[in-house]
């Protein structure tokens, strides 16, 4: 085995930079709660299907179990912790709160990230669209009725 | 951290990946979107001692008219794909972008990676098949032309020289005449299809001229159903040429029972898919509501 080399990377979290060296092999997840101390993501599979790790990147939705931190590196990554404003809940944040759309919680934070790409493209957000932009997220408590209603509520507000 | 230890390098051309590639030697891989590497990385399937990250390369990123043909970077994300313009364009394109598991694993995801993965349920495969796209290849020898029929030779064994990389998609044109769809049956979002078929019909007045039509799922590589014009040609897309056109299908399809279901169950929703992308083919044509591309029953 060659000697492993550790890479130094630079990743905009939630708006600060993050400066850190890393293994070649670290995983996005590990370094924003590894690394970057930050545990609002969540893992759940770890195979890249349940979604609970959903960050964005550079606007993106992506599983973060599934991204090399390296390949984050000169990215801007945003994850739930960013979606405060002036510490207080965001509005979808809110409306997830008012419309019960959690119950365990553990698949929210992967909810809210995937959910506020698809509020952010701007474009007709409708059932239909947003049962699409979290297919990739599984819930095992809500049966996602009130998720859904919660990101149309958010989206009407917008 | 799952994956066995290796070292990471950029490539900032697609020439420098190859050079990078051949100097490091078998052992090396190269990483574009990473969505199939890097859960293989992680069961440790694949362990290279090094990976070349291709992922950076902006000239390969895009889809975009040159001349009579359209040209997609290996490098596009699929999501990239679904919101361009030449997907505005050609709903076939669109439907098979948005259609590829999740909103996330789109974010990552590249048609090249999908092309060089070769497996035989992803949907850009089957797509290019039915559109006859060729692939652009750059090695330490240069760089050649080549059928996509050609790449996919067998399961997850593209026809890839050693070091050699997808550089970009061609199709022409003229394969996109007339209306087409891209449809599914899948258990879930993030799920590879259970079936799935590609339909491009072309017409004189509402009589068919010519058909496209590629199967997913239905053997080791997407199948090309290439006597369906003749069994067709001339006909309205009607009941009739429907029947004709499953027929067809069912001649050639050969696929394998697996835990997403017996060969008879592909079997039976093949000859639904048909029917359903024939639907969907119409209803573009003369402006009706199109039913939807993808079915998930999980």
């Amino acid at each position: 085995m060659d000697e492993i080399t550790p890479l130094t990377i630079s990743i905009d979290l939630n708006g600060s930079p993050v400066q850190s060296t890393v293994q070649p092999r670290m995983l996005l997840v590990e370094w924003i709660r590894g690394v970057a101390g930050q545990t609002g993501t969540h893992i759940g599979c770890d195979t890249s299907y349940c979604g609970a790790c959903t960050v964005l990147l550079n606007d993106q939705p992506v599983k973060s179990c599934t991204v090399l931190a390296a390949q984050a590196d000169g990215a801007r990554v945003r994850t739930v912790e960013g979606l405060e404003i002036d510490g207080q809940p965001c509005r979808l944040q809110q409306c997830f709160s008012k419309q019960h759309a959690l119950q365990c919680g553990y698949c929210t934070p992967g909810m809210l990230m995937a959910a506020t790409a698809l509020l952010e493209q701007g474009g007709m957000v409708d059932e239909a669209s947003v049962r699409k932009a979290l297919s990739g997220n599984v819930c095992r408590c809500t049966g996602y009725q009130n998720i859904v209603a919660a990101v149309l509520t958010a989206a009407q507000i917008n | 951290m799952y994956p066995a230890p290796f070292n990471y390098s950029r490539a900032a051309t697609l020439q420098d990946a190859v050079a990078a590639l051949e100097r490091i030697g078998p052992d090396a891989k190269v990483i574009a979107g990473g969505q199939t590497l890097i859960p293989l990385l992680k069961l440790r399937l694949v362990q290279p001692v090094h990976l070349v990250d291709i992922g950076g390369i902006a000239q390969l990123k895009g889809l975009c008219f040159q001349g009579n043909q359209i040209v997609i970077g290996a490098l596009t994300t699929h999501a990239a794909s679904a919101r361009s313009t030449v997907a505005d364009s050609f709903p076939i394109i669109k439907d098979c972008a948005i259609g590829i598991a999740d909103a996330q694993v789109r974010s990552m995801g590249t048609v090249g990676g999908s092309l060089a993965e070769c497996d035989p349920s992803s949907c850009w495969p089957t797509l290019l098949v039915a559109l006859d796209a060729k692939v652009t290849c750059v090695s330490p020898r240069g760089r050649r032309e080549q059928l996509v029929r050609t790449l996919l030779r067998d399961a997850y064994s593209p026809a890839l020289l050693d070091f050699e990389l997808i550089e970009s998609v061609h199709v022409e044109a003229s394969a996109l005449a007339g209306h087409g769809a891209f449809v599914a049956f899948k258990r879930a979002a993030p799920a590879y299809p259970t079936a799935s078929a590609a339909l491009q019909v072309s017409y004189s007045g509402v009589e068919i001229e010519s058909i496209r039509l590629s199967l997913g799922c239905m053997g080791s590589t997407p199948i090309a159903v290439d006597a369906a014009t003749v069994a067709v040609r001339g006909e309205p897309l009607d009941a009739r040429a429907i029947a004709k056109l499953q027929h067809c299908a069912n001649e050639v399809a050969d696929p394998v029972t697996d835990n997403k279901g017996s060969a008879d169950y592909k079997r039976s929703l093949l000859k639904g898919l048909i029917k359903r992308a024939c639907m969907i083919v119409e209803a573009r044509r003369t402006g009706a509501s199109v039913p939807k591309t993808h079915t998930y029953y999980g």
